[in-house]
């Protein structure tokens, strides 16, 4: 009877250290996103960045309290939009490597980890990431952004071919912004 | 089931010999008393039901949120202000014949740490002429624009607007119910994060403002 009992015990270790176990495996592993996460690429301001299927630089960065523009093909259709934070607007260069691309995904990483995509109130008037790069042949854009204005100081550009970059190349540009410049009071999209 | 066998087993040699079990050790007794149970337990489950006992309790009445008041979901910061029915949507278009525009008008905040389009979700109208997953058209009243994300930590005034049949008769005062989720590091199906588990957390009654005289009822 005793022997019994005592196989009882040990089989109810067994489970709970199994189950331990398991719990352990659950909360160390990475989670979906860690484990399918992009791979980071990283660069500065000023220098091209490789990535898969393309390569980018950003070449200059400004701020602004508004921005005017224009509806894609539509002439005599000027607007000017404000917003709660500053604009951002960053100009820059890509090209594809192997055959056409276009940059799927637009954001601003900020120090604090938070990320803000690209707007998509400005229609694509001489923004990048509405472009198709071809290999080679480099192309101008600019990415604009809306953030807090506490926001800007150390942020990195993203870019990616997809929006959901699965084990593919994700680039993160360093702005070099020590400080948040200080915003202009107009930016002119159209006519710069 | 060895147990069983050797039971039944001793049962037929028993019946053999003896013309009735009951003086032996209560078999009988004992199967006349699950019987017994049974059969209570059933009159019992069948008179519950017959008194409603597994029908749906009653759902508690939501907290109540004054409009204009701000209060936080988990992905939003939500205050909501307005609603109007209109013969125009919130970016000036106007609506199909025979339909209005019903829109609630709301001051969101995005709390998460990405841009996000899940802003239909925070708000849902109690109008039987809207489906519960109806998205509706957005707009950023800032200027007009359609809205297709908030950004973190950036307020906006945001109109929300379903197109829905003309003379539909809306309550008045308008139920609005602000729905709250909870954030998850690893969902149940592939263990990636998000936003998950809507829950009504609270309901804005809203007095429905007519800017003009098409769009009323």
């Amino acid at each position: 009877m005793s022997t019994l009992a005592a196989a009882r015990r040990r089989s109810a270790w067994r489970v709970l250290v199994s189950l331990a176990l398991l719990l352990a495996m659950r909360e160390s592993i990475p989670n979906y996103d860690g484990m399918t996460g992009p791979i980071v690429e990283r660069g500065v301001l000023g220098e091209w960045t490789q990535a898969r299927r393309f390569a980018a630089r950003a070449d200059t960065v400004l701020t602004a309290r508004a921005i005017r523009t224009e509806k894609t093909g539509v002439p005599e259709s000027l607007s000017q939009h404000d917003t709660s934070g500053v604009w951002l607007v960053v100009d820059a260069t890509a090209k594809a490597v192997d055959e056409p691309v276009s940059i799927g995904k637009a954001q601003i990483l900020t120090r604090d980890g938070r990320r803000y995509a690209r707007t998509e109130r400005l229609g694509s008037t001489r923004q990048l990431s509405g472009a198709e790069l071809q290999p080679g042949i480099e192309s101008r854009g600019v990415l604009v952004f809306e953030l807090p204005a506490d926001q800007v100081a150390g942020a990195q550009l993203v870019l990616a071919d997809s929006p959901i970059a699965i084990l593919d190349s994700e680039l993160q540009l360093d702005l070099r912004l020590a400080a948040a410049p200080a915003p202009r009071e107009f930016y002119d999209l159209v006519r710069r | 089931m060895r147990h069983f066998a050797q039971v039944h087993a001793r049962d037929c040699l028993l019946k053999l010999r003896l013309p009735s079990l009951r003086a032996l050790d209560g078999i009988e007794e004992r199967r006349s008393t699950w019987i017994v149970v049974g059969s209570v337990g059933a009159i019992a489950v069948l008179v519950a039901w017959l008194a409603g006992g597994f029908a749906a309790a009653p759902k508690p009445a939501l907290p109540k949120l004054d409009a204009g008041k701000a209060i936080d979901t988990g992905q939003w910061r939500v205050a909501v202000h307005r609603a109007t029915l209109s013969a125009r949507r919130p970016d000036g278009r106007a609506v199909p014949t025979g339909k209005a525009a019903l829109t609630v008008e709301a001051e969101l905040t995005n709390r998460t740490h990405a841009s996000s389009n899940d802003i239909a979700s925070a708000l849902r109208v109690e109008l039987s002429a809207i489906a519960p997953k109806a998205l509706p058209a957005m707009t950023l009243l800032r200027d007009g624009t359609i809205l297709l994300a908030l950004h973190p930590k950036m307020t906006e005034r945001v109109a929300l607007s379903w197109e829905i049949p003309l003379g539909t008769t809306i309550p008045d005062p308008l139920p609005v119910t602000v729905i709250s989720k909870i954030h998850k590091d690893r969902d149940n199906l592939l263990g990636g994060e998000g936003w998950f588990n809507p829950k009504p957390m609270a309901q804005v009654k809203l007095k429905v403002e007519s800017p003009d005289a098409r769009g009323a009822p």
